[in-house]
Protein backbone atom coordinates (compact mmCIF):
# COMPACT_ATOMS: atom_id res chain seq x y z
CA UNK A 1 0.00 0.00 0.00
CA UNK A 2 1.20 3.21 -1.05
CA UNK A 3 2.20 5.35 1.84
CA UNK A 4 -0.45 8.82 0.71
CA UNK A 5 -2.97 5.72 1.11
CA UNK A 6 -1.89 4.43 4.36
CA UNK A 7 -1.93 8.32 5.73
CA UNK A 8 -5.05 9.12 4.48
CA UNK A 9 -6.43 6.03 6.03
CA UNK A 10 -5.02 6.84 9.46
CA UNK A 11 -6.30 10.34 9.06
CA UNK A 12 -10.42 8.91 8.41
CA UNK A 13 -10.17 6.63 11.38
CA UNK A 14 -8.44 9.37 13.67
CA UNK A 15 -10.94 12.00 12.69
CA UNK A 16 -13.82 9.56 13.15
CA UNK A 17 -12.74 8.21 16.38
CA UNK A 18 -12.52 12.11 17.38
CA UNK A 19 -16.24 12.76 16.32
CA UNK A 20 -17.03 9.47 17.95
CA UNK A 21 -15.29 10.43 21.09
CA UNK A 22 -16.85 14.05 21.08
CA UNK A 23 -20.64 12.47 20.90
CA UNK A 24 -20.23 10.42 23.87
CA UNK A 25 -18.20 13.43 25.66
CA UNK A 26 -21.40 15.47 24.81
CA UNK A 27 -23.93 12.76 25.29
CA UNK A 28 -22.56 12.19 28.99
CA UNK A 29 -21.53 16.10 29.93
CA UNK A 30 -22.30 18.61 27.63
CA UNK A 31 -25.34 19.40 26.39
CA UNK A 32 -27.92 17.36 24.70
CA UNK A 33 -29.73 18.42 21.52
CA UNK A 34 -32.75 19.58 24.01
CA UNK A 35 -31.20 22.03 26.44
CA UNK A 36 -30.75 19.82 29.11
CA UNK A 37 -27.29 18.04 30.32
CA UNK A 38 -26.10 16.23 33.72
CA UNK A 39 -23.57 18.04 35.58
CA UNK A 40 -22.21 16.76 38.90
CA UNK A 41 -25.16 13.86 38.62
CA UNK A 42 -27.69 16.13 38.26
CA UNK A 43 -29.98 17.83 35.36
CA UNK A 44 -29.15 21.60 33.94
CA UNK A 45 -30.74 24.24 31.58
CA UNK A 46 -34.60 25.01 31.43
CA UNK A 47 -37.30 23.22 33.05
CA UNK A 48 -41.01 23.06 34.43
CA UNK A 49 -42.21 21.69 37.37
CA UNK A 50 -45.62 19.99 37.54
CA UNK A 51 -47.20 17.84 40.92
CA UNK A 52 -49.26 14.44 40.70
CA UNK A 53 -50.43 12.68 44.03
CA UNK A 54 -51.58 9.46 44.74
CA UNK A 55 -52.83 8.42 48.26
CA UNK A 56 -52.69 4.14 49.40
CA UNK A 57 -54.61 2.78 52.22
CA UNK A 58 -52.58 0.60 54.22
CA UNK A 59 -52.62 -1.78 56.81
CA UNK A 60 -50.75 -0.73 59.99
CA UNK A 61 -47.14 -1.40 59.94
CA UNK A 62 -46.80 -2.10 56.26
CA UNK A 63 -43.38 -1.91 54.79
CA UNK A 64 -42.86 0.82 51.91
CA UNK A 65 -40.30 0.43 49.83
CA UNK A 66 -39.22 3.44 47.83
CA UNK A 67 -37.07 3.63 44.32
CA UNK A 68 -35.92 6.23 42.83
CA UNK A 69 -33.38 7.37 40.13
CA UNK A 70 -32.97 11.54 39.85
CA UNK A 71 -35.08 13.34 42.04
CA UNK A 72 -35.22 13.57 45.92
CA UNK A 73 -37.05 11.57 48.42
CA UNK A 74 -38.63 12.73 51.56
CA UNK A 75 -40.49 10.55 53.84
CA UNK A 76 -42.16 11.49 57.06
CA UNK A 77 -44.90 10.38 59.07
CA UNK A 78 -48.82 11.24 58.76
CA UNK A 79 -52.04 9.37 59.41
CA UNK A 80 -52.80 6.02 60.56
CA UNK A 81 -54.28 4.02 57.60
CA UNK A 82 -52.52 5.83 54.80
CA UNK A 83 -49.73 6.42 52.59
CA UNK A 84 -49.75 9.46 50.55
CA UNK A 85 -47.34 9.96 47.75
CA UNK A 86 -46.76 13.64 46.26
CA UNK A 87 -44.44 13.60 43.06
CA UNK A 88 -43.46 16.58 41.72
CA UNK A 89 -41.86 16.03 37.91
CA UNK A 90 -39.50 18.53 36.56
CA UNK A 91 -38.79 18.02 33.05
CA UNK A 92 -35.80 19.67 31.11
CA UNK A 93 -37.50 20.61 27.60
CA UNK A 94 -37.04 24.36 26.12
CA UNK A 95 -40.69 25.04 26.48
CA UNK A 96 -43.48 24.90 28.88
CA UNK A 97 -46.04 23.07 26.16
CA UNK A 98 -43.35 20.32 25.56
CA UNK A 99 -42.69 19.56 29.02
CA UNK A 100 -45.92 19.48 30.47
CA UNK A 101 -46.95 16.94 27.44
CA UNK A 102 -44.02 15.06 28.75
CA UNK A 103 -44.65 14.92 32.19
CA UNK A 104 -48.30 13.66 31.76
CA UNK A 105 -46.21 10.60 30.75
CA UNK A 106 -44.63 10.27 34.14
CA UNK A 107 -46.62 8.33 36.56
CA UNK A 108 -46.44 7.07 40.08
CA UNK A 109 -46.46 3.23 41.09
CA UNK A 110 -47.60 1.78 43.73
CA UNK A 111 -48.36 -1.54 43.74
CA UNK A 112 -48.08 -4.46 46.35
CA UNK A 113 -45.21 -6.67 46.52
CA UNK A 114 -46.01 -9.45 49.56
CA UNK A 115 -46.14 -7.90 52.48
CA UNK A 116 -44.74 -4.28 50.97
CA UNK A 117 -45.88 -1.10 49.66
CA UNK A 118 -43.70 -0.27 46.60
CA UNK A 119 -43.57 3.26 44.99
CA UNK A 120 -41.97 3.98 42.83
CA UNK A 121 -41.91 6.08 38.70
CA UNK A 122 -42.63 4.57 35.55
CA UNK A 123 -39.30 6.34 34.69
CA UNK A 124 -37.47 2.82 33.16
CA UNK A 125 -40.21 2.22 30.75
CA UNK A 126 -40.20 5.70 30.24
CA UNK A 127 -36.17 5.48 29.38
CA UNK A 128 -36.97 2.51 27.16
CA UNK A 129 -39.09 4.36 24.54
CA UNK A 130 -36.61 6.91 24.82
CA UNK A 131 -34.08 4.85 23.36
CA UNK A 132 -36.23 5.33 20.04
CA UNK A 133 -36.86 8.98 20.17
CA UNK A 134 -34.54 11.87 21.55
CA UNK A 135 -33.91 12.03 25.12
CA UNK A 136 -35.78 14.32 27.13
CA UNK A 137 -34.02 14.78 31.04
CA UNK A 138 -35.96 14.63 33.79
CA UNK A 139 -36.17 14.84 37.63
CA UNK A 140 -39.01 12.55 40.05
CA UNK A 141 -38.69 14.22 43.55
CA UNK A 142 -40.99 12.16 45.88
CA UNK A 143 -42.63 13.26 49.24
CA UNK A 144 -43.83 10.21 50.88
CA UNK A 145 -46.11 10.54 54.08
CA UNK A 146 -46.60 6.89 56.13
CA UNK A 147 -48.40 5.94 58.82
CA UNK A 148 -46.71 5.78 62.08
CA UNK A 149 -44.43 3.04 62.72
CA UNK A 150 -43.64 2.31 59.02
CA UNK A 151 -40.47 0.58 58.00
CA UNK A 152 -38.98 2.15 55.15
CA UNK A 153 -36.64 0.85 52.37
CA UNK A 154 -35.57 3.34 50.13
CA UNK A 155 -33.09 3.87 46.84
CA UNK A 156 -32.05 6.45 45.27
CA UNK A 157 -29.62 7.88 42.56
CA UNK A 158 -28.95 10.99 42.24
CA UNK A 159 -30.52 13.02 44.74
CA UNK A 160 -31.32 13.82 48.13
CA UNK A 161 -32.77 11.46 50.57
CA UNK A 162 -34.47 12.39 53.90
CA UNK A 163 -36.19 10.22 56.24
CA UNK A 164 -38.00 11.17 59.47
CA UNK A 165 -40.08 9.60 62.33
CA UNK A 166 -40.46 5.79 61.21
CA UNK A 167 -39.82 2.57 62.37
CA UNK A 168 -37.01 1.36 60.62
CA UNK A 169 -34.99 2.49 57.57
CA UNK A 170 -33.09 0.50 54.73
CA UNK A 171 -31.24 3.26 52.78
CA UNK A 172 -29.11 2.83 49.65
CA UNK A 173 -28.07 6.27 47.67
CA UNK A 174 -25.44 7.57 45.35
CA UNK A 175 -24.10 10.87 44.74
CA UNK A 176 -26.32 13.04 47.23
CA UNK A 177 -26.68 13.39 50.88
CA UNK A 178 -28.73 11.18 53.13
CA UNK A 179 -30.35 12.56 56.62
CA UNK A 180 -32.21 10.15 58.87
CA UNK A 181 -33.89 11.01 61.97
CA UNK A 182 -36.24 10.12 64.84
CA UNK A 183 -36.03 6.13 64.61
CA UNK A 184 -38.02 3.73 66.68
CA UNK A 185 -35.79 0.70 65.40
CA UNK A 186 -32.23 0.00 63.47
CA UNK A 187 -31.14 2.05 60.31
CA UNK A 188 -28.67 0.81 57.68
CA UNK A 189 -27.51 3.14 55.17
CA UNK A 190 -25.07 2.64 52.34
CA UNK A 191 -24.15 5.66 50.40
CA UNK A 192 -21.17 7.18 47.84
CA UNK A 193 -21.16 10.55 46.93
CA UNK A 194 -22.72 12.05 49.67
CA UNK A 195 -23.02 13.22 53.09
CA UNK A 196 -24.64 11.28 55.81
CA UNK A 197 -26.02 12.64 58.79
CA UNK A 198 -28.21 10.10 61.52
CA UNK A 199 -29.99 11.25 64.62
CA UNK A 200 -32.23 9.93 67.01
CA UNK A 201 -32.46 6.93 66.64
CA UNK A 202 -33.67 3.70 69.10
CA UNK A 203 -32.33 0.74 67.61
CA UNK A 204 -28.73 -0.25 65.96
CA UNK A 205 -27.06 1.94 63.22
CA UNK A 206 -24.72 0.71 60.80
CA UNK A 207 -23.47 3.50 57.99
CA UNK A 208 -21.21 2.50 54.84
CA UNK A 209 -20.40 5.32 53.31
CA UNK A 210 -18.19 6.56 50.58
CA UNK A 211 -16.46 9.86 49.74
CA UNK A 212 -18.77 12.27 52.03
CA UNK A 213 -18.69 12.75 55.94
CA UNK A 214 -21.12 10.78 58.55
CA UNK A 215 -22.27 11.80 61.03
CA UNK A 216 -24.03 9.84 63.77
CA UNK A 217 -25.83 11.17 67.25
CA UNK A 218 -27.91 10.01 69.98
CA UNK A 219 -28.09 6.59 68.92
CA UNK A 220 -29.12 3.67 71.89
CA UNK A 221 -27.86 0.68 69.88
CA UNK A 222 -24.74 -0.01 68.79
CA UNK A 223 -23.22 1.59 66.14
CA UNK A 224 -21.40 0.59 63.16
CA UNK A 225 -19.62 3.03 60.72
CA UNK A 226 -17.32 2.02 58.04
CA UNK A 227 -16.06 5.38 55.72
CA UNK A 228 -13.78 6.25 53.15
CA UNK A 229 -12.87 9.25 51.61
CA UNK A 230 -14.51 11.97 54.74
CA UNK A 231 -14.95 12.86 58.00
CA UNK A 232 -16.99 10.72 60.31
CA UNK A 233 -18.30 12.32 63.73
CA UNK A 234 -20.02 10.41 66.28
CA UNK A 235 -21.56 11.32 69.48
CA UNK A 236 -23.81 9.66 72.28
CA UNK A 237 -24.41 6.53 71.14
CA UNK A 238 -24.25 3.03 71.96
CA UNK A 239 -20.82 0.92 71.74
CA UNK A 240 -19.23 1.54 68.39
CA UNK A 241 -17.17 0.37 65.92
CA UNK A 242 -15.92 2.91 63.48
CA UNK A 243 -13.29 2.27 60.55
CA UNK A 244 -12.78 5.50 58.34
CA UNK A 245 -10.08 5.95 55.01
CA UNK A 246 -8.78 8.92 54.31
CA UNK A 247 -10.16 11.19 57.06
CA UNK A 248 -10.55 11.95 60.40
CA UNK A 249 -12.82 10.53 63.38
CA UNK A 250 -13.89 12.14 66.27
CA UNK A 251 -16.20 10.37 68.58
CA UNK A 252 -17.96 12.03 72.02
CA UNK A 253 -19.63 10.40 74.37
CA UNK A 254 -19.93 6.25 73.80
CA UNK A 255 -22.02 4.22 76.16
CA UNK A 256 -20.03 1.31 75.86
CA UNK A 257 -17.10 -0.05 73.83
CA UNK A 258 -15.50 1.98 71.23
CA UNK A 259 -13.25 0.45 68.38
CA UNK A 260 -11.64 2.79 65.83
CA UNK A 261 -9.21 1.80 62.85
CA UNK A 262 -8.38 4.93 61.21
CA UNK A 263 -5.69 5.17 57.78
CA UNK A 264 -4.24 8.38 56.92
CA UNK A 265 -6.26 10.25 59.51
CA UNK A 266 -6.75 11.05 63.17
CA UNK A 267 -9.10 9.54 65.74
CA UNK A 268 -10.20 11.60 68.85
CA UNK A 269 -12.69 10.46 71.29
CA UNK A 270 -14.01 11.31 74.28
CA UNK A 271 -15.92 10.19 77.04
CA UNK A 272 -15.69 6.01 76.39
CA UNK A 273 -17.87 4.11 79.21
CA UNK A 274 -16.13 1.05 78.12
CA UNK A 275 -13.38 -0.13 76.49
CA UNK A 276 -11.48 1.72 73.54
CA UNK A 277 -9.23 0.34 71.00
CA UNK A 278 -7.86 2.17 68.63
CA UNK A 279 -5.24 1.91 65.67
CA UNK A 280 -4.35 4.98 63.20
CA UNK A 281 -1.47 5.32 60.70
CA UNK A 282 -0.32 8.66 59.28
CA UNK A 283 -1.85 10.50 61.59
CA UNK A 284 -2.62 10.45 66.03
CA UNK A 285 -4.80 9.16 68.22
CA UNK A 286 -6.19 11.23 71.75
CA UNK A 287 -8.24 9.46 74.19
CA UNK A 288 -9.83 11.37 76.94
CA UNK A 289 -11.73 9.81 80.02
CA UNK A 290 -12.61 6.21 79.43
CA UNK A 291 -14.13 4.24 81.79
CA UNK A 292 -12.65 0.67 80.92
CA UNK A 293 -9.19 -0.23 79.09
CA UNK A 294 -7.58 1.17 76.52
CA UNK A 295 -5.36 -0.05 73.26
CA UNK A 296 -4.09 2.29 70.98
CA UNK A 297 -1.47 2.15 68.09
CA UNK A 298 -0.65 4.42 65.85
CA UNK A 299 1.71 4.18 62.71
CA UNK A 300 3.55 7.65 62.46
CA UNK A 301 1.45 9.26 64.66
CA UNK A 302 1.49 10.54 68.56
CA UNK A 303 -0.94 8.40 71.38
CA UNK A 304 -2.25 11.03 73.42
CA UNK A 305 -4.44 9.29 76.50
CA UNK A 306 -5.83 11.09 79.63
CA UNK A 307 -8.00 10.19 82.35
CA UNK A 308 -8.41 6.49 81.52
CA UNK A 309 -9.61 4.54 84.56
CA UNK A 310 -8.36 0.60 83.22
CA UNK A 311 -5.19 -0.62 81.80
CA UNK A 312 -3.68 0.75 78.77
CA UNK A 313 -1.97 -0.25 75.87
CA UNK A 314 -0.03 2.28 74.25
CA UNK A 315 1.95 1.68 70.59
CA UNK A 316 3.31 4.33 68.49
CA UNK A 317 6.21 4.91 66.16
CA UNK A 318 7.24 7.91 65.32
CA UNK A 319 6.23 10.02 67.39
CA UNK A 320 5.19 10.31 71.37
CA UNK A 321 2.70 8.92 73.58
CA UNK A 322 1.27 10.67 76.13
CA UNK A 323 -0.18 9.27 79.38
CA UNK A 324 -2.12 11.55 82.00
CA UNK A 325 -4.20 9.83 84.82
CA UNK A 326 -4.16 6.60 84.01
CA UNK A 327 -5.69 4.40 86.62
CA UNK A 328 -4.52 0.84 85.71
CA UNK A 329 -1.10 -0.67 84.60
CA UNK A 330 0.31 0.73 81.16
CA UNK A 331 2.16 -0.55 78.75
CA UNK A 332 4.13 1.61 76.17
CA UNK A 333 5.92 1.05 73.15
CA UNK A 334 7.42 3.54 71.26
CA UNK A 335 9.62 3.34 68.25
CA UNK A 336 11.45 6.78 67.32
CA UNK A 337 9.89 8.58 69.78
CA UNK A 338 9.50 9.41 73.37
CA UNK A 339 7.18 8.44 76.44
CA UNK A 340 5.86 11.69 78.53
CA UNK A 341 3.47 10.49 81.35
CA UNK A 342 1.95 11.95 84.49
CA UNK A 343 0.40 9.97 87.27
CA UNK A 344 0.40 6.12 86.70
CA UNK A 345 -1.75 4.68 89.48
CA UNK A 346 -0.52 1.18 88.64
CA UNK A 347 3.12 1.52 87.04
CA UNK A 348 4.33 0.65 83.88
CA UNK A 349 6.41 -1.29 80.64
CA UNK A 350 8.02 0.66 78.73
CA UNK A 351 10.35 -0.12 75.62
CA UNK A 352 11.23 3.41 74.24
CA UNK A 353 13.69 3.99 71.25
CA UNK A 354 14.94 7.39 69.86
CA UNK A 355 13.38 9.98 72.64
CA UNK A 356 13.27 10.83 76.59
CA UNK A 357 11.21 8.56 79.07
CA UNK A 358 9.44 10.97 81.56
CA UNK A 359 7.29 9.76 83.89
CA UNK A 360 6.44 12.18 86.88
CA UNK A 361 4.15 10.90 88.83
CA UNK A 362 3.81 6.97 89.04
CA UNK A 363 3.00 4.18 91.79
CA UNK A 364 3.28 0.73 91.50
CA UNK A 365 6.20 -1.39 89.49
CA UNK A 366 7.69 0.00 86.63
CA UNK A 367 10.27 -1.21 83.91
CA UNK A 368 11.91 0.53 81.41
CA UNK A 369 14.09 -0.29 78.76
CA UNK A 370 15.57 2.28 76.46
CA UNK A 371 17.29 3.04 73.40
CA UNK A 372 18.85 6.19 72.55
CA UNK A 373 16.94 7.79 75.11
CA UNK A 374 17.25 9.24 78.47
CA UNK A 375 15.06 8.23 81.41
CA UNK A 376 13.53 10.35 84.05
CA UNK A 377 11.25 9.02 86.93
CA UNK A 378 9.21 10.74 89.49
CA UNK A 379 7.11 8.92 91.37
CA UNK A 380 4.13 10.19 93.24
CA UNK A 381 5.12 9.10 96.56
CA UNK A 382 7.14 6.36 98.53
CA UNK A 383 8.34 3.64 96.41
CA UNK A 384 7.11 0.63 97.84
CA UNK A 385 7.22 -1.50 94.63
CA UNK A 386 10.11 -2.69 92.14
CA UNK A 387 11.50 -0.61 89.66
CA UNK A 388 13.97 -1.39 86.84
CA UNK A 389 15.59 0.43 84.21
CA UNK A 390 17.77 -0.20 81.56
CA UNK A 391 19.07 2.31 79.06
CA UNK A 392 21.55 2.40 76.48
CA UNK A 393 22.48 5.75 75.52
CA UNK A 394 20.95 7.73 77.82
CA UNK A 395 20.80 9.20 81.55
CA UNK A 396 18.85 7.85 84.34
CA UNK A 397 17.47 9.71 86.93
CA UNK A 398 15.05 8.50 89.80
CA UNK A 399 13.61 10.59 92.67
CA UNK A 400 13.31 8.89 95.76
CA UNK A 401 10.82 10.09 98.38
CA UNK A 402 10.91 10.37 102.00
CA UNK A 403 9.01 6.94 102.82
CA UNK A 404 10.31 4.77 100.41
CA UNK A 405 11.98 1.24 101.72
CA UNK A 406 14.14 0.31 98.14
CA UNK A 407 17.39 -1.61 97.73
CA UNK A 408 19.09 -0.02 94.85
CA UNK A 409 21.50 -1.96 92.48
CA UNK A 410 23.26 1.00 89.71
CA UNK A 411 25.51 0.56 87.03
CA UNK A 412 26.81 2.93 85.06
CA UNK A 413 29.23 2.01 81.91
CA UNK A 414 31.01 4.34 80.23
CA UNK A 415 29.11 6.73 82.65
CA UNK A 416 29.02 7.69 86.29
CA UNK A 417 26.71 7.90 89.42
CA UNK A 418 25.46 10.31 91.38
CA UNK A 419 23.54 10.84 94.44
CA UNK A 420 21.83 13.30 96.58
CA UNK A 421 19.23 11.45 98.76
CA UNK A 422 19.58 11.89 102.51
CA UNK A 423 19.88 8.79 104.12
CA UNK A 424 20.47 6.47 101.31
CA UNK A 425 23.04 3.69 102.93
CA UNK A 426 25.68 3.21 100.13
CA UNK A 427 26.82 -0.43 100.87
CA UNK A 428 29.19 -1.14 98.06
CA UNK A 429 30.39 1.80 95.98
CA UNK A 430 32.38 0.98 92.84
CA UNK A 431 33.43 2.73 89.43
CA UNK A 432 30.07 3.14 87.86
CA UNK A 433 28.37 0.97 90.25
CA UNK A 434 26.16 1.81 93.21
CA UNK A 435 24.22 -0.91 96.07
CA UNK A 436 22.48 0.87 98.55
CA UNK A 437 19.48 0.59 100.88
CA UNK A 438 17.08 3.13 101.86
CA UNK A 439 14.18 3.37 104.28
CA UNK A 440 15.67 -0.33 105.32
CA UNK A 441 15.37 -1.57 102.18
CA UNK A 442 12.66 -3.44 100.98
CA UNK A 443 11.56 -3.40 96.76
CA UNK A 444 14.53 -3.56 94.01
CA UNK A 445 15.21 -0.73 92.28
CA UNK A 446 17.67 -2.01 89.63
CA UNK A 447 19.20 0.88 87.31
CA UNK A 448 21.61 -0.03 84.20
CA UNK A 449 22.86 2.30 81.34
CA UNK A 450 25.37 2.28 79.21
CA UNK A 451 27.15 5.50 77.74
CA UNK A 452 25.15 7.48 80.07
CA UNK A 453 24.93 8.58 83.81
CA UNK A 454 22.91 7.49 86.68
CA UNK A 455 21.37 10.24 88.96
CA UNK A 456 19.66 9.43 92.62
CA UNK A 457 17.92 12.47 93.70
CA UNK A 458 16.67 12.87 96.85
CA UNK A 459 14.22 16.17 98.52
CA UNK A 460 17.59 17.80 100.26
CA UNK A 461 20.83 18.15 98.43
CA UNK A 462 24.09 15.92 99.99
CA UNK A 463 26.03 15.56 96.63
CA UNK A 464 27.91 11.99 96.59
CA UNK A 465 29.96 10.89 93.76
CA UNK A 466 31.23 7.99 93.09
CA UNK A 467 34.98 7.61 92.21
CA UNK B 1 0.51 12.68 -20.81
CA UNK B 2 -2.74 13.04 -18.12
CA UNK B 3 -2.06 12.13 -14.80
CA UNK B 4 -3.27 8.33 -13.75
CA UNK B 5 -6.64 8.06 -11.58
CA UNK B 6 -5.81 8.96 -7.80
CA UNK B 7 -9.18 7.50 -5.52
CA UNK B 8 -7.19 9.11 -1.82
CA UNK B 9 -6.99 12.54 -3.74
CA UNK B 10 -10.78 12.59 -4.89
CA UNK B 11 -11.45 11.23 -1.24
CA UNK B 12 -9.30 13.79 0.34
CA UNK B 13 -11.25 16.39 -1.60
CA UNK B 14 -14.62 15.45 -1.67
CA UNK B 15 -13.92 14.84 2.44
CA UNK B 16 -13.30 18.21 2.60
CA UNK B 17 -15.86 19.60 0.78
CA UNK B 18 -18.68 17.59 3.14
CA UNK B 19 -16.83 18.73 6.24
CA UNK B 20 -16.92 22.26 4.89
CA UNK B 21 -20.28 21.86 3.76
CA UNK B 22 -21.39 20.25 7.15
CA UNK B 23 -19.59 22.61 9.38
CA UNK B 24 -21.61 25.53 7.42
CA UNK B 25 -24.89 23.59 7.70
CA UNK B 26 -24.40 23.45 11.85
CA UNK B 27 -23.43 27.14 12.36
CA UNK B 28 -26.45 28.45 10.18
CA UNK B 29 -28.17 26.19 12.49
CA UNK B 30 -29.40 24.18 9.93
CA UNK B 31 -27.82 21.12 11.01
CA UNK B 32 -26.37 19.42 14.17
CA UNK B 33 -22.37 19.90 13.46
CA UNK B 34 -21.89 16.94 15.38
CA UNK B 35 -24.49 14.36 15.14
CA UNK B 36 -24.17 14.61 11.06
CA UNK B 37 -20.58 13.91 11.33
CA UNK B 38 -21.18 11.08 13.56
CA UNK B 39 -23.88 9.49 11.45
CA UNK B 40 -21.91 10.08 8.07
CA UNK B 41 -18.07 9.68 8.61
CA UNK B 42 -18.14 6.30 8.06
CA UNK B 43 -19.12 7.17 4.60
CA UNK B 44 -15.61 8.41 3.50
CA UNK B 45 -14.79 4.75 4.03
CA UNK B 46 -17.11 3.06 1.71
CA UNK B 47 -16.87 6.41 -1.23
CA UNK B 48 -13.01 5.57 -0.93
CA UNK B 49 -13.48 1.70 -1.13
CA UNK B 50 -15.77 2.00 -4.50
CA UNK B 51 -13.27 4.72 -6.17
CA UNK B 52 -10.84 2.09 -5.56
CA UNK B 53 -12.94 -0.34 -7.04
CA UNK B 54 -13.34 2.16 -10.15
CA UNK B 55 -9.71 3.11 -10.37
CA UNK B 56 -8.93 -0.41 -10.44
CA UNK B 57 -11.40 -1.02 -13.40
CA UNK B 58 -9.49 2.03 -15.40
CA UNK B 59 -6.73 1.01 -14.98
CA UNK B 60 -6.98 -2.61 -16.39
CA UNK B 61 -8.86 -1.38 -19.18
CA UNK B 62 -6.66 1.42 -19.98
CA UNK B 63 -3.63 -1.58 -20.12
CA UNK B 64 -5.66 -3.61 -22.69
CA UNK B 65 -6.43 -0.81 -24.96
Amino acid sequence: MKASKLGLLILILAFGSTVETAWRVRNHLGPGGWGWFVHNGRFDGPSFSFTAEQTETVAAATPVEIENTFGAVKVVQGAAGEVKVVLRKVVYLGTEEKARAYADRIQIQARREGEALRISTNRAELERVASAEPEVGFETHLDVVVPPGTPVKLANEHGRVEVSDVARADITSSFDSVRVERVAGPVEIQSRHGDVHVGNVKGDVKVTGRHGDVVVEDVDGRVTLDAQHGEVKASRTGGLVVSNTNGEVAVETVRGDLEAHAQHGSVRATDVTGRATVETTFDGATLEKVGGDASVHSEHGAVVLIDVRGAVEARATFDDVTLTRIGGPATVVVSHGGLHARDLEKGAQVRVSGDEVELEGFRGPVEVIAERSAVRLAPTGAILAAVKVTATHGAIELEIPAGSRIDVQATAERGEITTDVPGLNATEVGTGKLTASFGGGGSPVVLSTTHGDVHLRGASAVAQKTP
Amino acid sequence: MARPFRPETLVLGLSLIAIGVAWLLGNAGRIDLLGTLRAWWPATLVVWGVLELVAFVLDREARRS
